[in-house]
């Protein structure tokens, strides 16, 4: 995979297939002139500045689907705490932090998924601004949190596994987005409608 | 009037600097007319998410061209103004006018 398919993969996770294909086009071409770090440079900024335009296009929409992700992940959060709390003899240190990282990561994954198939068009704009805010929020805790408390008690795994949620929810909004640009279903949003024509045509 | 028609001052470079580029306008041709014409560097992303707002709100159409091996094999889009945002550029050029109407700002008179 050439550089122009890796950064048209990414852009296209924030707009249509079409145009994240004539981005990654327009970034190539002028990549000539400026090099390979300010193409993969642009690439990002262009990423994020369509994942802004995303959020304040439709900002209720966006916390909306957010606030519903947050939801929904209370049930594999108390599911992966309940297994590692309620069966500590079933489940030694090893096996408990598995599970909670497979109740944990595994519902992040599904939730970003149908974050983007309930709603196609700011689906994965949710999805990646659910991931920065919990980073922040668990940051943010864990800065502030009594050291003792927090690094030296069994509490740490919980807070490493929690970690590492954003990334599954990002990957499953991704993985969805993308079958959707492959598949039929981007009809369902104007916003991610193929054009018509030569960008439908076999690339070289 | 029309907010669609209240143009702010990038979009309004964006849609001149379509109109010159006739048939070849792009994303790498808009943002050579502004950084040469304007002296304007536009980062690529302000340009992509402000071709969008445009062409949401009407002023501009677009289409994708044949791909090109240069590209990376990816079509261009193409972009042209509407005849809507011919009419928002020619609201804001007389509303300019009729402000700077009576006004000597070169000669620096109302510094």
């Amino acid at each position: 995979m050439c550089d122009t398919d890796r950064a048209e993969r990414l852009l296209s996770l924030f707009t249509s297939s079409d145009r994240a294909a004539a981005i990654a086009g327009d970034l190539t071409e002028e990549r000539e002139h400026q090099g390979g770090a300010w193409f993969w440079l642009h690439v990002v900024r262009t990423a994020l500045a369509l994942w802004r335009s995303a959020v304040t296009d439709a900002p209720l929409g966006v916390i909306a689907l957010a606030v519903m992700g947050c939801a929904l992940f209370t049930g594999p959060a108390f599911g992966g705490a309940a297994a590692v709390n309620l069966f500590p003899q079933s489940l030694g240190p090893p096996a408990s932090w598995v599970t909670l990282a497979c109740f944990w990561w595994g519902g992040a994954f599904c939730i970003g998924a149908s974050l983007v198939a309930l709603a196609p068009r700011y689906g994965m704009a949710a999805c990646a601004t659910l991931a920065v805010a919990g980073e922040a929020l668990l940051i943010a805790f864990g800065a502030t949190a009594p050291w003792h408390g927090l690094w030296v008690s069994e509490f740490l795994p919980f807070y490493v596994t929690g970690l590492v949620v954003a990334a599954p929810v990002v990957a499953g909004g991704a993985i969805a987005r993308r079958g959707m640009n492959a598949g039929a279903i981007l009809t369902l949003e104007p916003g991610l409608e193929p054009a018509p024509g030569p960008a439908l045509r076999p690339r070289r | 009037m029309s907010s669609a028609l209240n143009l702010g001052e990038f979009e309004q470079l964006i849609l001149l600097a379509i109109l010159r580029r006739r048939d070849d306008a792009y994303g790498v041709t808009i943002r050579a007319e502004l950084a040469d014409r304007a002296g304007r560097q536009v980062a690529p992303g302000a340009l992509y998410t402000a071709l969008d707002r445009l062409e949401t709100k009407g002023l501009i159409t677009s289409r994708m061209s044949d791909p090109t091996p240069q590209r990376g094999g990816r079509a261009k889009r193409h972009v042209t103004v509407t005849a809507a945002g011919m009419k928002a550029l020619t609201r804001a050029r007389q509303m300019y006018e009729r402000l700077l109407d009576g006004l000597d700002l070169l000669r620096g008179a109302h510094v």
